[in-house]
């Protein structure tokens, strides 16, 4: 399905950026539970990690210029299976949205609105979504520009009064104490995560023009998300010492509690979950995103608007389904362990064989 | 055009209504802006107390004629309210005030944590563990520890302070770290100290006294709603002085003021203004020194002496003078050099009463040497010190080096010559 819309570079940075912005600010702190004093290490190198299969999709894309990597499955390995694989991806890309909704109504309603139903929450955060997603490829990738601006500079500034009292570099030293184990399970669990964004990619490289040649986009968004994220950790860590940023549930949020400079500046929180809220409503667009435009692949662009509502509709349901933050979390952490990456590589593995055998066959690699 | 209306006020709707349920007017709420927790050992009951902010108008309304004042204007005053109650857990006794009052217990101003002793050698864990996990109690509020009941601190009112009664002893604790006397421990900063390895917590002591011979007054009369107690307060004024020290989770002993300076001196706290105590009661007035801290900084270095493990606390105390009734007229490089040493011999007389209390009577490292030789030798703490550092702490030896300037002597070269 040859994708007439195309994104500019600076939007597959953002869109890049905002994707791999997802369950991991909230499930860090297993990270750091794991891994311990290193935990932002392995969170900076767990995302890098990624790097390799963001260029490898993006190598795909260039030689089926225009198609998504499900476009491409469907072409080397037949319908059936690229349908199967499809219906695979959208029923993980649902739950992981679900487990970053139920992360963030779990923390507004423990931190703000301890009376008001989770179900509405998540209701206007989906509804938002599928507005914003109900446009083309360029708006979305304008609106999620706007979103990462707002919310990281915001998140760094609520964080930066820390550095008045609070932040303690003592509470983060020494670095390196850590098992080989504790390391590996704590990048492990980074990279898998942050594989969220390789779900979005394959994707997003159907709306890339040349898409090797902006593979360099993609790597710069992940670097810098790798530099941001790691570094807000362990300003946390900072602040709050590993040993209790190992067990908070509303990460930034929690930590922003405790900042103070003087009687006045305070209650910070709230300063930080706009960053949390604006951070959630750019990544559930991006599922949604991702899950709709796979559906039109499956169900080859009947009715587009029912499939985006149906796509959003199920993100909804399940959330509101699982309606726990715990249960979201270990969810969250549960699927960046073990199935994400994995899942990510074996699409990437089949739609390369697929093509090598098609180029074996045919003597041209491209359609 | 009527698409991007109707996405507008859906839009703006979705905004503005999530929110709805948690809906609560201004006098729906009781606001706590103190707790305190006593803990029965005998009877294994925990008694929560809480201060209740009662924002009221006094003044005339215009009713007077002769007041002066127009347009129905209103003297705002802050009244508090103080009530108790007790039960089997503190869940509970904070749901019996919370019926008793018929409000919903709101802590959004709740500056102060008052920690009787009996509750912080019995039940830290509890406390601890409610706190941490109740979002609505701020982590910045003080923590205290009182050896009388949490009642007698949070009743006890000082008639010469306006505004909220919690704000002044708030206000006590925070500005008791600069003599070094006591020192202010938020909620955070209690939590922290008890999750991290090799480091135990400590908090500011209040001590209470009431102008009333008998005491706390209680109105009988209104005790009748369930187990909650309507408290009288009663004139009377607080002290922030010494620290509770603790030991995991229970109390361990007390600091008095000059073994707080010390932990203050080792754990590196800004002090700001500081007399020498080396002196007899006859002497004191005569023979005391008075500076103004303008710089102090201690490290703790764990060091290896042979195979034998040495803590070296080395403070550098930067000081201007503030009072001398010593006997030269003239402050020269002698006397300054003196009193340089005076201040360094009594700094270290408030670091080794600390010591001596701490690693001989309290056995307790809350000076975090534990944790210092941690993130030196990591390692090593993992494999052999981490286990038995309650056994080696009492006895590892700690030199101190105290290095005392005076840096100027204020506004003057001379002592003031009365003619």
């Amino acid at each position: 399905m040859a994708s007439v819309n195309k994104v500019a570079k600076e939007q597959i940075a953002f869109l890049t950026y905002a994707s791999a912005c997802g369950n991991l600010v909230y499930t860090f702190s297993w990270v750091t539970n794991v891994t311990g004093r290193p935990f932002w290490i392995a969170v900076l190198l767990g995302v890098l990690a990624n790097i390799p299969f963001a260029v490898w999709i993006m190598y795909l894309g260039q030689l089926y210029q225009g198609d998504t990597i499900f476009d491409i499955l469907e072409k080397v390995l037949g319908k059936f299976f690229s349908k199967i694989l499809i219906i695979l991806y959208i029923i993980l890309n649902s739950i992981i949205a679900a487990c970053l909704l139920n992360m963030f109504t779990g923390s507004v309603k423990t931190f703000f609105l301890f009376y008001t139903p989770s179900w509405i929450i998540m209701l206007f955060i989906v509804f938002i979504c599928a507005m914003f997603v109900n446009s083309e490829i360029q708006v979305l990738g304008r609106f999620v520009e706007i979103l990462v601006v707002v919310y990281t500079i915001n998140y760094f500034i609520g964080f930066s009064f820390s550095f008045f009292k609070d932040f303690k570099i003592q509470k983060i030293l020494p670095i390196f104490d850590t098992t080989f184990i504790g390391f590996a399970k704590g990048f492990l669990i980074s990279a898998g995560s942050t594989a969220e964004c390789l779900f979005f990619l394959m994707v997003l490289v159907g709306s890339v023009s040349e898409p090797y040649k902006n593979s360099k986009s993609v790597v710069k968004a992940l670097a810098y998300w790798s530099a941001v994220l790691s570094s807000a950790i362990l300003i946390m860590s900072g602040v709050m010492s590993p040993e209790l940023l190992s067990r908070v549930a509303g990460a930034g949020i929690s930590v922003s509690k405790v900042i103070q400079v003087g009687e006045f500046i305070r209650g910070l929180e709230i300063l930080i979950l706009i960053t949390y809220q604006l951070l959630t409503i750019a990544k559930v667009s991006l599922y949604i995103y991702s899950s709709w435009v796979s559906a039109r692949i499956l169900f080859n662009s009947r009715k587009s608007l029912l499939q985006l509502i149906l796509v959003s509709l199920i993100v909804f349901l399940l959330s509101a389904w699982i309606n726990s933050f715990n249960t979201g979390y270990f969810l969250s952490v549960f699927l960046g362990s073990y199935i994400l990456l994995p899942f990510s590589v074996i699409i990437l593995l089949l739609a390369a064989l697929g093509t090598l055998l098609q180029k074996s066959r045919t003597g041209s690699g491209t359609k | 055009m009527k698409k991007k209306i109707l996405f507008i006020a859906i839009l703006i709707a979705s905004f503005l209504l999530s929110g709805c349920w948690d809906y609560m007017e201004y006098e729906q709420m009781a606001m706590v802006s103190a707790l305190g927790i006593d803990f029965n050992k005998d009877t294994g009951k925990i008694t929560v107390t809480v201060q209740v902010i009662e924002a009221s108008s006094s003044g005339a309304q215009g009713q007077s004629g002769d007041s002066g004042q127009k347009g129905g204007k209103s003297k705002p005053s802050v009244e508090v309210m103080v009530l108790s109650a007790t039960d089997v857990t503190l869940t509970r006794a904070l749901t019996e005030i919370q019926q008793g009052t018929g409000r919903r217990l709101f802590y959004g101003y709740q500056q102060l944590l008052v920690i009787s002793e009996d509750a912080a050698k019995n039940i830290m864990d509890e406390i601890e563990g409610y706190f941490d996990r109740t979002p609505q109690v701020r982590s910045t509020a003080y923590l205290i520890v009182t050896s009388q009941s949490c009642e007698d601190v949070l009743s006890t009112i000082d008639p010469g302070i306006k505004g909220i009664p919690s704000e002044n002893i708030y206000r006590l604790v925070k500005i008791s770290g600069d003599t070094g006397k006591s020192s202010a421990v938020s909620i955070k900063d209690f939590s922290q100290a008890m999750a991290i390895g090799g480091l135990e917590a400590v908090a500011p002591r209040i001590i209470t006294r009431s102008s009333q011979e008998k005491g706390m007054q209680q109105n009988e009369n209104d005790n009748n709603i369930q187990h909650v107690k309507f408290i009288e307060t009663k004139d009377g004024h607080h002290i922030v002085q010494g620290i509770a020290a603790f030991k995991g989770v229970k109390l361990a002993g007390w600091l008095d003021s000059k073994e707080s300076l010390g932990w203050a001196w080792i754990t590196d706290k800004s002090i700001k203004t500081y007399e020498t105590t080396n002196r007899s009661e006859e002497t004191y007035s005569k023979e005391t020194i008075d500076f103004r801290i303008t710089k102090s900084k201690s490290s703790i270095k764990p060091k290896f002496d042979g195979n034998k493990l040495v803590i070296n606390v080395d403070v550098h105390v930067e000081a201007t003078l503030v009072k001398s009734k010593k006997n030269s007229d003239l402050l020269t490089p002698d006397v300054l050099s003196s009193m340089e040493k005076e201040l360094s011999d009594c700094v270290n007389g408030d670091i080794k009463a600390s010591l001596e209390k701490v690693q001989k009577e309290l056995k307790t490292d809350i000076f975090g040497f534990g944790f210092s030789f941690y993130r030196k030798y990591p390692k090593l703490w993992h494999s052999t010190y981490e286990q038995k550092w309650d056994e080696l702490f009492p006895d590892i030896p700690v030199l101190v080096n105290v290095d005392a300037k005076l840096i100027n002597t204020g506004t003057t070269i001379r002592r003031f010559i009365f003619k």
